[in-house]
């Protein structure tokens, strides 16, 4: 992080230079009438603030297209989404539990499960919905297509835009001149832009006017405008690019044709040339230009710089973001020096950006200290390893996920608070982090909790309950899934080890080239994305495979497809996804692996490289990726509203059938993360229509869900909290989700606040709820005790609430064209809604901290809390037919299913808790040490590859397939537990569940319940 | 008596029933498996048919720098192996002993690393005429296509060698069994993607 200070010594030295180049600031003196107009939006400005910089505020036809087309869509979405609003609280109210009129009355109808005229409506309406936005989208993304040519009397003014290391220079080929972020136009006449790349890929925007597209080094893409007031609109760049990135701006003036050509003239007349030095000195130093103006020297240099890019190889612009340590490469440690540690670094440059950064390495450092302290004190290491880390019990791999889960959780939500902190002081000010920091925050941020938190979350849960629930023993393939839980947490430690060795990326979570290509972010961070992603993506794809095979193959007699529970349905989907989708991942990563480490040229600027094709590969995977997350948190949440309404779920197979179709369609719908991209607006449309499509099967699960609580006995507890709260929450994303789809209005909002915000209100309920609420719920059954609902409940009121407080602000901030990732904010009417949102941070954290009090405070009193018997909330499906917690072998004899939630039917049958007839001896597989072998290796093995450790490179990677070809020769890989044993384990748990009371719903969260349910006839 | 097919390929069926039944999850798996590498072969067909014209960037072309004949014999190598190892399939279903199947494992093995030793070859040909694949974006896609395959195919070499070895060591259990039927299917689909290898690159590459 030195290089922030060296870079901003170049950012002032290159003002001077440039502005030396461009002698002084022309500003043209606009008519009286403009300067009144303008005098006037600046006093709407000030009194409307909130709506001053956005297209909601439009000061040209395309953006004001753009604001009635927004309107419109919300207005229709209110349809779909008001009478939720409405039904919702109705049912929560009239469906309660303590609501003893309603209950006597026989409104209580365990076994209601399908309406035929419901679900007509409930599929009917989302698709009229989806038909009528699908229309408009389509008539409106030709109308909206920013190649198309704006109607007007007037003759388009030509404008070529190059973007370069943060400045914007335009070119005005027929008047024969140039400026620099500063770009003239001519009031009520359309603008015609085309524009390129001379660095990585930005994205030209002016959001008064209209959206934005991309400018990309090779090639053209194009942009009408047309600004229908005078006045001065600002102009930026709304792609990260490094750090200059939040300075990146320009100023649009609208004037008339007659200050326009006086203007043009006398450019043309007193100017500097634009010639080879000065176009060096462009391209070549970093920073700002401020406002310049040139005339044009070379005709052909917007032509010639498509072209040159292509055919030439560029060398490395080291110092652009960061400085390479010029010291050589000491063969045994590779790049790693001394530097590199977090510490010395700060020891070296103590600002405060620093101290942050080695307080994090030093937190992870005495963590990492106290847990070894801990485990030698209470001799653990002997369980830890024996138990814990060898073993390939899919119950204690599910759990190890969760504890990675956890542990990288906490580290991502500081991060967020921080960044939430950063922003809401930085109007107009530096802040605390440095923007080499910020950047890493934000990419560490996102690709923990993508990779980091939501999948071994989601893995972990899956892991969990879905052999259970189809009566299995285990996965098909224990040991692969050990290895897919160990290559999962190598890449989780290679992302905290960057914390204290080096640095992290700062290419987001995404790591678009040529960004992070070596040309423009030559250090070790982008190297840690690489491997960190590898790793977990290989260990994913496996887990797919794992789970797929263990649903078709795996499951107990009479457990047809049909009858299992929906969470299962979510876990075969999201298998199915992973298989497909891991792979476009680990492609895109080797390639831009390829690029950095060999010189291949995939996604560079130069020799043929193209980083479109990133792009596509990236999110042909991070579009599935979202339904990977949130596929099993649907089923989490299907199971706790039918337990928690006492019901049977309703529209099973309406359910199931929205799932596969929400699944199939996850693969159709990639290139809605790139509209701005440049293709077509018909490739454009078909992609927003699928997107939208999606929108159907989600919106029937909502209401097969609601429809689920109606006529049953709602309880309220914590799970059941964070179910009703996605539901609504949900609803708002998904609202945000459609009007995202329409690609006119993503060239509006596109890399906004407003993106940040819907992919946030779509994972955080979508994902984190449902995987808290699926803890909540199957916490007993793991562990054998119940959590602390008081609080849960607090928990729950916090990630409520702070959810709406962070985010509610950024979308809009959004609106008003505030941008993501931006360390640094230039307008005051910002803070107000930074403030809020830095707010909201505060109390998602305090969200998750109360869960880890809650966690303390329920194993402190355990032993009240205990639910052996197994089945602390009435539950309908296998899991919760054995003990808390279950048997290593799961069933003493693997059950026979006759129906749907066959766990109820057994329990209203009396057929629960009956001796077997006979038992057998019961084959498990036996521990091994192979997954820990491959997971220390696999982290050995990334490391070495980050900072160019050959030789190491080499060993780790011999142990790591010499582990598994070792493992091939071992021949005992099972141990047999005999039946007796197996008979005096389960009998007498059966006994003590005889024994037991049966607790009846109202007094689930006493002591009373000791997990066995009372059966309603 | 008949079994039922329980996987798609070659099933042991009557000749070991116990192997039979152990080998549907198993095999169902790495079929499945399979369907993942696929995928992964098939983003790589489609970067390199996106960088194969647009990625030149005036340096070779296709035509330039392929070495037709070196292909085709290339291809007539793998054929033949998966004709062995299929040779060496049926004599791990019908020939409880007997040397058959050491035979046609040993004769896939050089078979394939001929084809490996041709290959690397005909990529040392390339780089001496400067055709490597820091050249452009098309000489990058080829490189990472044909080298993931030639990289999988000395996976198999490996794999080979570690399961003849087994042979010997364990004899026929029924896990060595499992992982001879995996590898075939792994080495049967390394064939179908060299066949459209050689087509899609090496022949559409110089003749069209």
């Amino acid at each position: 992080m030195l290089t922030w200070q060296a870079t901003a010594a170049t950012l002032a030295q290159s003002n001077n230079t440039i502005i030396m180049v461009s002698m002084r600031r022309n500003r043209p003196q606009p008519h009286a009438l403009a300067r009144c107009t303008g005098a006037l939006l600046l006093t709407l400005q000030s009194i409307c603030a909130s709506a001053s910089d956005g297209f909601i505020n439009p000061a040209g036809p395309v953006a004001a297209a753009l604001r009635d087309h927004f309107v419109f869509i919300v207005l229709v979405m209110m349809v779909v989404i008001v009478p939720l609003f409405i039904a919702l609280p109705w049912a929560l109210w009239r469906y309660r539990i303590g609501n003893k009129s309603g209950n006597t009355s026989g409104n209580y109808q365990p076994e209601w499960e399908f309406s035929w005229s419901l679900e007509l409506l409930v599929w009917g309406l989302p698709v009229v919905i989806v038909t009528i936005l699908g229309w408009k989208l389509w008539e409106q993304s030709y109308q909206l297509d920013p190649y198309r040519p704006l109607p007007a009397t007037a003759a388009p003014l030509e404008v070529q835009v190059i973007s370069l290391d943060w400045k914007w220079v335009f070119i005005y080929p027929d008047q024969g001149i140039a400026s620099a972020d500063e770009l003239m136009m001519v009031t009520g006449r359309p603008v015609r832009f085309r524009l390129t790349s001379g660095t990585v890929m930005q994205s030209f925007m002016i959001p008064r006017l209209g959206g934005q597209i991309y400018t990309m080094a090779g090639m053209i893409t194009q942009l009408n405008l047309l600004a229908s007031e005078p006045g001065e609109f600002r102009g930026l760049n709304t792609q990260y690019n490094g750090m200059g990135f939040a300075n990146q701006k320009f100023l649009a003036r609208a004037v008339s044709q007659a200050d326009f050509d006086a203007w043009a003239a006398n450019v043309r007349q007193s100017k500097p040339p634009l010639d080879q030095a000065a176009w060096a000195q462009l391209m070549t130093v970093f920073g700002t230009a401020g406002p310049a103006v040139l005339r044009q020297h070379c005709r052909r240099l917007f032509c010639r710089l498509r072209v040159e890019l292509q055919r030439q190889s560029s060398p490395p612009r080291s110092g652009r973001n960061e400085i390479v340590s010029a010291e050589p490469n000491f063969a045994l440690l590779g790049k790693l020096t001394a530097q590199d540690i977090s510490f010395v670094q700060t020891w070296e440059n103590p600002v405060m950006s620093e101290f942050i950064a080695a307080s994090a390495g030093g937190v992870m450092v005495i963590g990492a200290v106290v847990v070894i302290a801990l485990l030698t004190y209470y001799r653990g290491w002997r369980a830890l390893w024996c138990d814990w880390l060898t073993s390939v019990d899919h119950k204690k791999v599910g759990i190890m996920y969760i504890v990675v889960a956890f542990v990288m959780l906490s580290r991502a939500i500081i991060e967020a608070v921080l960044m939430r902190y950063h922003q809401s002081i930085a109007v107009n000010d530096p802040g605390v982090l440095s923007p080499d920091h910020f950047g890493q925050l934000f990419s560490t941020h996102g690709s923990i909790m993508i990779f980091f938190v939501a999948m071994p979350f989601v893995s972990g849960i899956m892991n969990y309950i879905m052999p259970q629930q189809i009566g299995a023993r285990d996965v098909s393939f224990p040991l692969l899934n050990a290895i897919s839980l160990w290559l999962t947490a190598a890449g989780a430690a290679l992302v905290m080890i960057s914390l204290v060795v080096g640095q992290f990326s700062t290419g987001g979570w995404t790591a678009y080239p040529p960004y992070t290509g070596i040309e423009f972010s030559p250090g070790e961070g982008v190297d840690y994305w690489i491997w960190s992603i590898s790793l977990s993506s290989v260990g994913s794809t496996l887990t797919g495979v794992n789970f797929a095979t263990t649903i078709y193959k795996n499951r107990a007699p009479g457990m047809t497809l049909f009858r299992m529970p929906l969470f299962c349905w979510t876990t075969l989907c999201t298998s199915i996804l992973m298989i497909f989708a891991m792979a476009p991942l680990t492609i895109a990563t080797l390639m831009l692996a390829l690029d950095r480490y060999a010189g291949f040229h995939f996604f560079t600027n130069d020799l043929g490289g193209n980083m479109m094709n990133y792009a596509n590969l990236f999110w042909l995977f991070g579009h599935p990726e979202v339904y990977i997350l949130i596929l099993p948190a649907f089923g989490v949440f299907s199971e706790v509203i039918s337990t928690y309404s006492g019901k049977v779920i309703y529209g099973y197979k309406s359910l199931v059938f929205a799932t596969m179709s929400i699944a199939v369609l996850s693969f159709t719908v990639w290139l809605h993360h790139f509209f701005t991209m440049g293709q077509g607006a018909n490739v454009n449309a078909i992609f927003g229509i699928a997107t939208m499509l999606i929108g159907v099967p989600t919106g029937v699960k909502v209401y097969d869900w609601l429809l689920t609580m109606v006529r049953g006995r709602i309880r309220l507890t914590t799970a059941m909290l964070f179910s009703v709260s996605f539901m609504v929450t949900f609803v708002i994303g998904g609202l945000t989700g459609v009007i995202l789809a329409n690609p006119p209005v993503d060239f509006a909002v596109h890399n906004s606040l407003f993106l940040v915000a819907h992919f946030h209100n779509m994972v955080i309920p979508g994902v984190l709820f449902g995987m808290i609420a699926g803890y909540q719920f199957w916490f007993p059954k793991a562990f054998g005790f119940r959590l602390a609902e008081y609080w849960g409940k607090w928990s729950f009121w916090c990630w409520s609430i702070g959810f709406y407080l962070t985010f509610m602000p950024l979308y809009a901030l959004g609106l008003m064209g505030a941008m993501r990732r931006t360390v640094e904010w230039f307008r005051p009417e910002y803070t107000g809604w930074l403030q809020v949102s830095f707010i909201g941070a505060m109390l998602l954290l305090a969200g998750f901290t109360f869960l880890a009090v809650q966690l303390v405070v329920s194993m402190r009193q355990r032993d009240q809390r205990r639910v052996p018997a197994g089945d602390p909330w009435d539950g309908r499906s296998l899991e919760w037919s054995n003990s808390a917690p279950p048997p290593e072998y799961n069933f003493a004899v693997v059950p026979t299913v006759f129906a749907q939630d066959v766990f109820t039917r057994m329990k209203q049958q009396q057929q629960a808790y009956a001796s077997p007839d006979h038992y057998e001896d019961i084959l498990v597989p036996t521990n091994s040490m192979v997954a820990p072998v491959i997971g220390i290796a696999a982290i050995v093995f990334g490391f070495a590859l980050v900072w160019h450790i050959w030789w190491l490179v080499g060993v780790s990677f011999a142990g790591m397939w010499g582990a598994v070809i070792a493992r091939s020769f071992v021949t005992e890989t099972e141990r047999v537990i005999p039946a007796s044993e197996v008979m005096a384990e389960h009998e007498a748990w059966l006994q003590r569940v005889r024994a037991s009371a049966e607790t009846p719903r109202e007094l689930e969260d006493t002591r009373s319940n000791v997990g066995r349910a009372q059966v309603l006839a | 008596m008949k079994q039922p097919l329980s996987h798609p390929g070659l099933n042991l069926g009557s000749t070991d029933e116990y192997s039979h039944d152990e080998a549907e999850p198993v095999i169902f798996g790495f079929w499945v498996f399979l369907m993942a590498d696929l995928v992964l072969f098939a983003l790589l067909f489609a970067t390199y048919a996106s960088m194969s014209v647009q990625g030149q960037a005036g340096g070779p072309t296709p035509a330039d720098v392929f070495d037709l004949p070196s292909a085709f014999i290339e291809t007539m190598l793998l054929l033949a192996s998966s004709i062995t190892f299929g040779m060496a399939s049926l004599a791990l279903k019908y020939r409880a002993d007997g040397p058959h199947l050491v035979f046609w494992l040993a004769l896939t093995f050089l078979l394939g690393a001929g084809f490996i030793g041709m290959e690397l070859r005909d990529f040392q040909t390339m780089i001496a005429q400067g055709a490597t694949p820091q050249r452009s974006g098309f000489l990058s896609a080829f490189f990472l296509l044909v080298a993931t395959h030639g990289i999988h195919v000395t996976a198999g070499l490996v794999w080979m060698l570690v399961l003849l070895l087994q042979l010997r060591v364990q004899g026929r259990t029924t896990a060595v069994k499992l992982r001879l039927m995996r590898l075939a299917l792994f080495w049967h689909m390394l064939d179908i993607v060299w066949v459209c290898i050689f087509t899609f690159v090496y022949l559409f590459g110089v003749a069209l």
